[in-house]
């Protein structure tokens, strides 16, 4: 057992007129996760500490703050991976802080909604289900694995700046249907991100692909959706 | 869809912009002798090379700060202004060119 010190931005909406930091001295394994931290603090130091987790094991996203000033997940982060020294652990940014690590992420999920997050397709179903061969999963397999935890879009300077941004995540949920061959409703997708909020504020900083914890090549997925929409504009202009 | 094209000119002006500063920089500055390959120093100071060029840079450039307002400019009404000030600058830009 070593000791590490997790410097935490707290920040109590009953109490705190701003945020304040805290420092926590806790004993942890090298092998134990930053989320393993929160625990112990909440158990043993301070009940009040206030942070989502769910799973903990990398799948649902809920543990996602900003770790020595990058997005990640909590429950993926080991503290040998993690330089030497304290520990800073902010909310993330970009979103609104309900109370310590805890963050509004219903913005953030309203714009997901944007882009119809579900599969459209008005034909009559087949007898068992709608098959997709492997190389057209091939397509979509990186795009799936997205657990919407919000470290892409809390990274992405677009994001800050432009409070209607759509973000790279619900561009990647577009891509998703988009480029699903069970899926029939490209116009109505395509209309819904190739708008000014939308397709053309990501100016492929690639911060979003540095952070995402499932390490999916976002802006590159972004990009193939420019190329369809320059694509399909260009097309529609030749059959007049 | 919209917002499809002026993206694309966008890229396309920027192309353009590369390819000119790299053809104006070789030939005039770098060759010594004013001349590489098919570019003469001619070539690339004709008033359609410098149009062409002018009319991307004045492009890119305004396209990109019309980006920066919609990023940052929340008050539609400002943002509004803003179109027409960017578009009255660049008119006037490139009228001052042609008149000189």
């Amino acid at each position: 057992m070593e000791q590490y010190i997790l410097k935490i931005k707290r920040f109590d909406p009953e109490k705190d007129r701003k945020p304040r930091w805290e420092k926590f001295r806790i004993e942890m394994e090298f092998t134990d996760r930053v989320l393993d931290g929160f625990i112990k603090i909440k158990d043993a130091i301070d009940g009040s500490l206030t942070f989502r987790r769910s799973c903990a094991h990398g799948i649902c996203g809920s543990c996602a703050v900003k770790i020595n000033g990058k997005s990640g997940l909590a429950c993926q982060t080991i503290i040998k991976d993690v330089p030497p020294g304290e520990i800073v652990i902010e909310p993330l940014p970009a979103f609104p802080v309900i109370k310590d690590l805890v963050v509004d992420i219903e913005p953030f999920f309203g714009k997901n909604r944007e882009a119809m997050p579900y599969l459209i397709n008005n034909e009559p179903p087949p007898e068992l289900e709608r098959l997709q061969s492997p190389e057209e999963q091939e397509k979509i397999l990186q795009s799936i694995t997205c657990i919407m935890c919000g470290c892409c879009a809390s990274s992405c300077p677009s994001y800050w700046a432009d409070k209607e941004y759509m973000g790279p995540s619900a561009l990647l949920k577009a891509y998703r249907f988009i480029m699903d061959s069970r899926d029939r409703a490209l116009e109505e997708r395509m209309n819904s991100i190739a708008k000014p909020h939308g397709l053309w504020r990501c100016h492929s900083i690639y911060n979003c692909v540095e952070v995402c914890p499932k390490e999916i090549d976002i802006t590159s997925h972004i990009a193939k959706l420019k190329r369809l929409a320059v694509k399909k504009k260009l097309s529609g202009f030749f059959k007049g | 869809m919209k917002g499809i094209l002026t993206w694309l000119f966008q890229r396309i002006a920027g192309v353009i912009l590369i390819s000119g500063l790299a053809a104006h920089f070789t030939v005039m500055h770098f060759s010594g002798s004013g001349r590489l390959g098919g570019f003469s120093a001619e070539l690339v100071s004709t008033p359609c090379f410098n149009a062409v060029f002018l009319a991307s840079a004045i492009y890119h450039g305004f396209y990109g700060l019309w980006g920066i307002a919609v990023e940052y400019i929340q008050s539609k009404n400002l943002l509004k202004t803003v179109q027409a000030l960017l578009f009255s600058i660049s008119a006037l830009l490139l009228t001052a060119w042609l008149a000189a």
